[in-house]
């Protein structure tokens, strides 16, 4: 009984589709976002109660919501920045549910949306990163409206390919910052923001559900893809070879399309991956002896293993949203196609 | 990165939760062996608060990068803020043996003793502090400073890395650890404690209070006589020694045990036909627990040894020896404590971990090799406890002698009870463990392992030889079987586990080597999976199968050359064997393949937009690739079930079902979802997607079937002679057939390594299910499943047979979405299958088949997608059709709308 459990602490059933959920940062509250069987989006604020949840706040929306984010808010405003079926990106002000940002960031649904240089994580100016079906990947400051501060767009000629995931990583001062996108063909892309350029790619073969840091605000050190088909690969992205580029291992899990791979906020090695079948399973990263070895004078990455905590499965669909709490250490939400949003708790991750 | 945090305008509770964050990243940074970085984040953190913690993380890191004098100065910082902190003290005397203030360390090292009087780390410092002192005294500074400094880097990587971790809450677990297990051992001793540790009670209850005999009769029959009760003063005493080691006073619970003991012993004398061994045992346990927590190895050890005489295999008694075997570094020794316990019950966590602790330090000491230094002394050790030890404990009690001198002394126990105590003996085995029961052979070992002990005094040391071996070689094949069976199911990293046990016990079986190897492969840890395959040719040069498995391995690993080397030896050995010739076309094929390929990466360039367009030519390339590579692994299959025997075939075969339910699930799930919600746009787009997946899932079920696949006539050879190829149509011929093929690789001599029966009825119950079944079919899952199990994919007469339990009018509901042009195009064929009958039902039939089908959802588009050739099909079906006219009750306009929904 020394491994992590995960347990579900409290359930609930909705009359609407959910998609994601987040935590609101130093609260016992988290917003789910999700769209209504009418087409219309769904921004609703929960508080765990003595063992119970309560709905605290709900607000319907003309489209419906896909994903959303607290990292690029201070943590005195936690103003949650979303991105909806129709391109909009919008960032609300919980308290009053008005939103004090939009803009048509993107000409069809944003998929992915993180953030970075908020809550106290990542140095340097807030921004928001979307990823959308219509290829792009856009860079957002929220305090200049109307234009990107940055754009991926595949060149013109090169097909559109359907971004699913972004991330932010890299982002240890002022200057440094790095984006990474999956895309549906496989592809992988890591784009460096200050020097603008394409710092790596490759393709992992499905399509990529999701691609996380393990850390935001840490010179760039592993990153978890995972994939349609059951699999993920998590790269040590510390130390790049010209040519074989980062080292990297593949990890069969679920049987099914890996939905979300999210790092443990408290530590970095531990992650949970969700699939498509309801399933939850959890990773422990272990490092190599040595990361890096020298190769005709050129230094390499060495990857390290991974090891498989615990699963469990709490539900008949996909679990497409899951957020670690960022202040206690274990708990976590999830939202699932089953209509149904899930309190969990991990226990003993302190002594993996 | 700046070794500040810019605090400006952060509210103090902002500022705290920084600088935990950044403490966190430290330990990250640390347990990665990052020190620099760690040292970077501690700082951070450190400007952001001051605490303790962080200052004293920091300072273990600067001793790590051995920069003493800031790791002095940061802990002197956290002796200002907590003048308690041993660790720091700890840390600073470390730090000031490297600078030489051999008086200060001494200082603080007698203080760390003063509140800790067994710390070892202490002592061992204060040790080498006072060595370097007599040393500088007499004037060879010189050598002193590099001897010291040798010996402090020891230190850090050997001991610190346990006892110091970098956070503080892991402190904690550390010593939360040890009290959970003795608490389990100790509170039932009052027998009324909750029941927790359930074997422990059982066993404890009888001894302890002795209430409950009828329970305890009830429990073991074949005991004739109950143990005594444990006098009352002595039960007290024991008690109250409970209750301080609970309460944390070790040394002061030893000493309440060493008087229960003496009381008891004298009781035992007053009373000689009382048999007090088991309570006695039990004491000294206790004690043992007492001088682990201590820190008193030595006596620990000591008491355990008697337990040992006294109770035989006691788990929790080898434990503790083991854990104070590791505390005096006398690694092998743990190791083997820790292994023996092992034998006896493998659901020791402690005894794992321990295990696996020890065996990594000797691997540190001893390099790759060091099972064989530990196995030329494993026939000592396993006679550890009679033989070696008794000579120490004779020293310590003379009372431990009585098996092997029965007229000593203390007449403790007399000889004509030692048939009796020779039951007890084994009680606790027995009755400890229930759950062992369904590992028989095992019981039957340990048992046996008792049996022997017990033996120990009258048979010749040959005939004890002999026992010893049958055990071993007893246990060694339950464990091979089990490393078997949890390959069958897939678990290859039990299986591991299982392999590695088998080859501690014989270390010189190559079975378990190829074996592991083989999960090694599965596992895709081609470098493990080499070290095994060296081990094993090193003992055995000309076995086949660890060659083929180390190409294999170096195949993955890109080392197509030795892969090369390995697979034209096995040929040598082996001219005919197919399999290897297979895997040597692909390496050949994978190396001229790489030696085209280039890794050139792009330059990054516009900075407008740096996605750049790949070549087409490029991509092709890579796609080219993917293909490769999937065949090389359809390949990788057959060839390990053409050679490797029955584990193989299992794998193979359990394992499509898996694919299969699974791909179908998804899309049902999907489907599904898509009912529940109303679809969006969105949810649209993801289904779609997720159909394009389980039409990908489902070409790559075709490759992982390698057996019914004919590809290339390379493949099909290994495989022709058995009925597997035909499976599809003759259900009832399963897979499994195939493991009887002729293709066995004659070197497997070793019946044992093969698991006994794979013939289970759950292997394949897809195709068995629903080729047999005539009923037609429910729902669109049970269609689904039936039709893509169907193998090989061009099979008409099996896709006709499952169409044929459709009725015409629930094709549209059945197909639902999953219409494809595959689909299309066999029920194209299917039509004209129908149409060579010439009846009317048949000829109405073929068109109602091709009608409804056009009904399905997802069929326009799937019709979209048909090639030049599938068009060739269904139009020829369509002709035929119109020729059938006259006998079908349909008119030639029907035919003309089929053509034009066909999009012909």
């Amino acid at each position: 009984m020394d491994k992590p459990q995960i347990i579900t602490h409290l359930e609930k059933g909705m009359n609407h589709t959910l998609y994601d959920c987040k935590w609101i940062p130093r609260s016992a509250r988290f917003v789910t976002l999700g769209s209504h069987p009418r087409g219309t989006g769904a921004i609703n604020v929960f508080e765990i109660n003595q063992r119970e949840l309560q709905l605290v706040k709900e607000c319907e929306t003309p489209t419906s919501f896909k994903c959303g984010t607290f990292a690029a808010s201070s943590l005195q405003a936690r103003n949650l920045a979303t991105g909806d079926f129709k391109g909009k990106l919008s960032v609300w002000d919980l308290e009053n549910m008005k939103s004090t940002f939009d803009v048509d960031a993107h000409s069809e649904i944003i998929n992915a949306i993180d953030g970075v240089g908020g809550l106290g994580i990542g140095e340097g100016a807030p921004e928001l990163v979307t990823g959308s079906r219509d290829g792009a990947v856009k860079v957002w400051d929220v305090r200049q409206k109307d234009a990107p501060v940055a754009c991926m767009v595949p060149e013109e000629g090169e097909g559109k390919r359907d971004c699913w995931s972004v991330a932010f990583g890299d982002a240890y001062n002022s200057e440094e910052r790095c984006v990474c996108a999956g895309y549906d063909n496989g592809d992988v892309k890591m784009f460096d923001l200050r020097t603008m350029s394409l710092k790596w790619e490759t393709n992992v073969k499905n399509g990529v559900c999701c691609v996380e840091f393990d850390r935001k605000d840490i010179p760039k050190n592993k990153l978890v893809v995972s994939s349609l088909e059951g699999k993920f690969k998590v790269f040590d992205v510390r130390t790049q070879h010209p040519k074989s580029g980062f080292a990297s291992l593949s990890e069969n899990a679920h049987k099914s399309t890996v939905w979300l791979a999210r790092h443990l906020p408290q530590n970095r090695d531990l992650f949970m991956t969700t699939g498509g079948s309801g399933s939850l399973s959890l990773w422990k990263y272990e490092y190599p002896p040595k990361r890096v070895k020298e190769e005709d004078g050129v230094s390499k990455g060495v990857i390290g293993s991974l090891q498989y905590l615990q699963n469990s499965t709490i539900s008949t669909q996909p679990v497409c949203g899951l957020d670690w709490s960022p202040d206690k250490l274990g708990l976590c939400v999830t939202v699932a196609f089953d209509q149904a949003l899930r309190v969990l708790i991990v226990t003993k991750l302190n002594r993996v | 990165m700046s070794d500040k945090v810019d605090a400006t305008g952060l509210s103090e509770y902002e500022m705290l939760v920084r600088a935990t964050s950044e403490k966190d990243k430290g330990n990250e940074a640390f347990k990665s062996a990052d020190f620099e970085e760690a040292l970077t984040y501690y700082s951070r953190s450190i400007s952001l608060s001051r605490t303790a913690a962080s200052i004293n993380n920091r300072a273990l890191a600067y001793i790590r990068l051995q920069r003493w004098k800031e790791a002095e100065s940061d802990c002197n910082d956290v002796l200002q803020l907590e003048p308690d902190n041993l660790k720091a003290r700890l840390r600073r005397a470390t730090a000031r043996k490297e600078l030489l203030k051999y008086i200060e360390a001494k200082n603080d090292l007698s203080f760390v003793l003063d509140k800790e009087p067994h710390n070892t780390r202490a002592s061992k410092i204060l040790e080498e502090v006072e060595q370097n002192l007599s040393k500088k005294s007499s004037g060879d500074a010189s050598q002193s400073t590099s001897t010291g400094r040798k010996m402090m880097i020891a230190e850090v990587s050997s001991d610190e890395e346990e006892t110091d971790p970098p956070t503080e809450n892991h402190c904690e677990i550390k010593e939360q650890d040890v009290p959970d297990t003795l608490e389990s051992e100790v509170a039932p001793i009052s027998a009324t404690v909750n029941g927790d540790g359930t074997e422990i009670v059982s066993k404890d209850d009888k001894v302890g209070s002795g209430n409950p005999e009828t329970t305890f009769a009830a429990e073991e029959p074949h005991v004739e006589q109950p143990p005594p009760e444990m006098p009352q003063s002595v039960l007290k005493i024991k008690n109250s020694g409970k209750e301080l080691f609970l309460s944390g006073q070790y040394g002061d619970a030893a000493q309440l045990y060493t008087k229960a003991l003496n009381t008891l012993q004298a009781c035992a004398d007053k009373s000689p036909d009382l048999d007090h061994s088991c309570n006695i045992a039990l004491l000294y346990n206790n004690r043992a627990a007492c001088h682990l927590k201590v820190g008193d190895d030595k006596a620990c050890i000591a008491d355990c040894n008697e337990v040992l005489i006294l109770k035989g295999m006691d788990t929790k008694a080898l434990i503790r020896r083991a854990y104070a075997f590791e505390h005096m570094e006398k690694y092998q020794q743990a190791y083997l404590d820790f292994r023996s316990a092992q034998t006896v019950d493998w659901s020791i966590k402690q005894a794992q971990d321990g295990a696996n602790r020890v065996a990594s330090h000797l691997r540190d000491i001893h390099g790759p090799n060091w099972k064989s230094v530990l196995t030329g002394d494993r026939m000592i050790v396993t006679q550890h406890q009679k033989t070696s030890n008794s000579n120490q404990s004779a020293e310590t009690k003379p009372s431990a002698q009585k098996q092997s001198k029965p007229d000593v002394t203390k007449p403790t126990i007399k000889p004509n009870n030692v048939p009796k105590q020779e039951i007890k003996k084994e009680k606790p085995n027995k009755s400890k463990r229930p759950q062992k029961s369904k590992a028989v052979p095992k019981q039957k070992a340990t048992s046996k392992a008792t049996g022997s002990k017990e033996k120990s005094s009258s048979p010749t040391e040959a005939d004890r030889e002999k026992k010893k071996e049958e055990i071993r070689r007893n246990l060694f094949d339950t464990l091979k079987n089990n490393g078997n069976t949890e390959v069958k199911k897939g678990n290859y990293e039990k299986a591991v586990e299982c392999y590695t046990k088998s080859m501690d016990i014989c270390p010189d079986e190559i079975a378990s080597y190829t074996n592991r190897a083989l999960c090694y492969l599965k596992l895709n840890k081609p470098v493990s999976a080499i070290e095994d395959c060296t081990e094993a040719i090193k003992r055995d040069p000309r076995n086949i199968k660890a060659m083929f498995r180390r190409a294999q391995a170096n195949k993955n690993l890109k080392k197509y050359k030795q892969a090369l080397d390995d697979l034209n030896k096995v040929l040598k050995l082996e001219p005919e064997n197919k399999s290897a010739h297979a895997e040597l076309m692909v390496v050949r094929k994978l190396m001229n393949n790489i030696n085209n390929e280039d890794f050139i990466i792009k330059p990054s360039s516009s900075t407008k937009s740096p996605m750049k367009s790949k070549d087409a030519a490029k991509k092709e390339k890579k796609k080219r690739k993917i293909i490769i590579e999937d065949a090389e692994s359809d390949e990788e299959v057959v060839n390990m079930s053409a050679n490797n025997g029955k584990e193989d075939k299992v794998k193979t075969t359990s394992i499509k079902p898996d694919i299969i339910s699974n791909g179908v699930a998804d899309k049902h799930e999907v489907q599904s979802k898509f009912k529940d919600t109303k679809p969006t746009v969105e949810l649209e787009e993801k289904v779609k997607e997720q159909v394009q997946t389980t039409e990908v899932i489902e070409k790559k079920i075709e490759q992982s079937e390698p057996n019914l696949k004919l590809k290339d006539p390379e493949e099909i050879k290994p495989t022709l002679d058995n009925p597997v190829v035909t499976s599809a149509k003759d259900d009832d011929i399963l897979p499994q057939e195939e493991i009887k093929s002729p293709v066995q690789p004659s070197e497997d001599t070793k019946p044992s390594t093969q698991p006994q029966d794979p013939l289970s009825p759950t292997n394949t119950p897809t195709n068995h299910i629903f080729m047999n079944n005539t009923a037609p079919f429910v729902s669109p899952y049970e269609f689904g499943n039936a039709w893509n199990a169907v193998q090989p994919k061009h099979a008409v007469g099996t896709y006709k047979m499952i169409l044929d339990r459709v009725p015409v009018e629930k094709i549209p509901e059945l197909v639902t979405n999953k219409t494809t042009d595959h689909m299309i195009v066999t029920f194209a064929k299917i039509a004209r299958y129908h149409l060579i009958a010439g009846v009317k039902e048949e000829i109405d039939r073929a068109y109602g088949i091709l009608s409804s089908l056009s009904l399905a959802q997802r069929f326009n588009m799937a019709a979209m997608f048909l090639s030049k050739p599938d068009k060739k099909h269904v139009s020829a079906a369509i002709d035929d059709l119109e020729a059938a006219l006259d006998t079908g009750s349909f008119t030639k306009s029907d035919v003309e709308n089929l053509r034009v929904t066909y999009m012909l």
